[in-house]
């Protein structure tokens, strides 16, 4: 009886085998689960958000460093400059300008200067192979009297 | 509930990267000492009480005045993005805010204020250490120099 059995048996197990493939099984699954549970929601760390959020900091950080914030502002009108720096000489007749091309002269910078009081002067020294930079305001009374 | 896909923890991972590398942020940097040396300057008598040596001769060849007094000196810290108030001779206040620090140089903002009004507001861009001078105010009918030492 038991061998008359066996060709069924074999016969039924190689038709469940074809019948029940994985391929086929993940995909019934995945129409199940269509069908019947609801969408995932929205995860906003999704590699497809991500990969372009972190592409767009890169770019604007390396924006950054190509033009730092330490980039110098645009300078005052040269009219403003020239006539300040007349009258700088005028009140520390002891400082002279430092030439621009010397290395050491880029120690310190300065990118913006105002006053609510008078008109800045920016100059620099030379003083034992070290530059010092000066900021000079020079009061407006001051400039009224003298001229 | 799916798990964390790898992809999600590589751009969190990279993304979080690219934040801490910014020079600009990091705590290391956040810091500064700063020396200030308030010198007031005039035409009356010759005292000079400028206790560094090194600023005497410096005063000297830098401005033609012949006095030269000491009225004060402050050591202390700047924070990033934090302004530091201090008072200067002549009821003045020297406000220093460290904006940024990126290999070895530093951008400061400098405010001296009275009544209101700034008597100068600058940016300066300085390459540690260095000194810079503020000078110009009035402390009873003298100008004031202000010296400024940053990252010694």
């Amino acid at each position: 009886m038991e061998n008359e059995n066996q060709p069924v048996s074999k016969l039924y197990k190689e038709m469940m085998t074809r019948d029940l493939r994985e391929v086929d099984l993940a995909e019934e699954k995945r129409l199940f689960i269509a069908r019947h549970f609801e969408e995932a929601p929205a995860f906003v760390f999704r590699p497809e958000l991500l990969v372009p959020a972190g592409a767009f900091a890169f770019c604007a950080l390396l924006l950054m460093r190509v033009w730092p914030l330490s980039a110098p502002l645009p300078a005052a009108p040269e009219q403003t400059a020239r006539v300040a720096a007349e009258q700088a000489s005028a009140a520390a007749p002891a400082a002279e300008a430092v030439p621009a091309e010397d290395p050491m002269a880029h120690r310190v910078s300065v990118e913006r200067v105002s006053s609510d009081t008078g008109i800045p002067v920016v100059f620099q020294k030379t003083i034992d192979n070290s530059p010092v930079t000066i900021i000079w305001v020079i009061p407006r009374t001051d400039i009224v009297q003298g001229g | 509930m799916r798990g964390i896909r790898p992809e999600t923890v590589w751009g969190t991972l990279f993304f979080m990267a690219v934040l801490t590398a910014h020079p600009g942020i990091s705590p290391a940097q956040n810091v500064e000492n700063v020396d200030l040396t308030f010198i007031v300057a005039s035409n009356e008598g010759t005292a000079n009480t400028v206790a560094n040596p090194k600023y005497n001769e410096q005063l000297k060849k830098m401005f033609s005045y012949s006095s030269y007094v000491q009225s004060g000196e402050v050591k202390d810290t700047v924070e990033f993005n934090k302004p530091k108030t201090v008072a200067v001779p002549g009821d003045y206040e020297l406000e220093l805010t460290l904006k940024n620090c990126e290999e070895g140089r530093c951008i400061m903002r400098a405010v001296i204020r009275k009544g209101g009004k700034d008597y100068v507001d600058t940016i300066i861009s300085l390459m540690k250490p260095g000194v810079f001078l503020l000078g110009g105010p009035r402390a009873d009918m003298r100008d004031l120099i202000i010296v400024i030492e940053m990252g010694f």
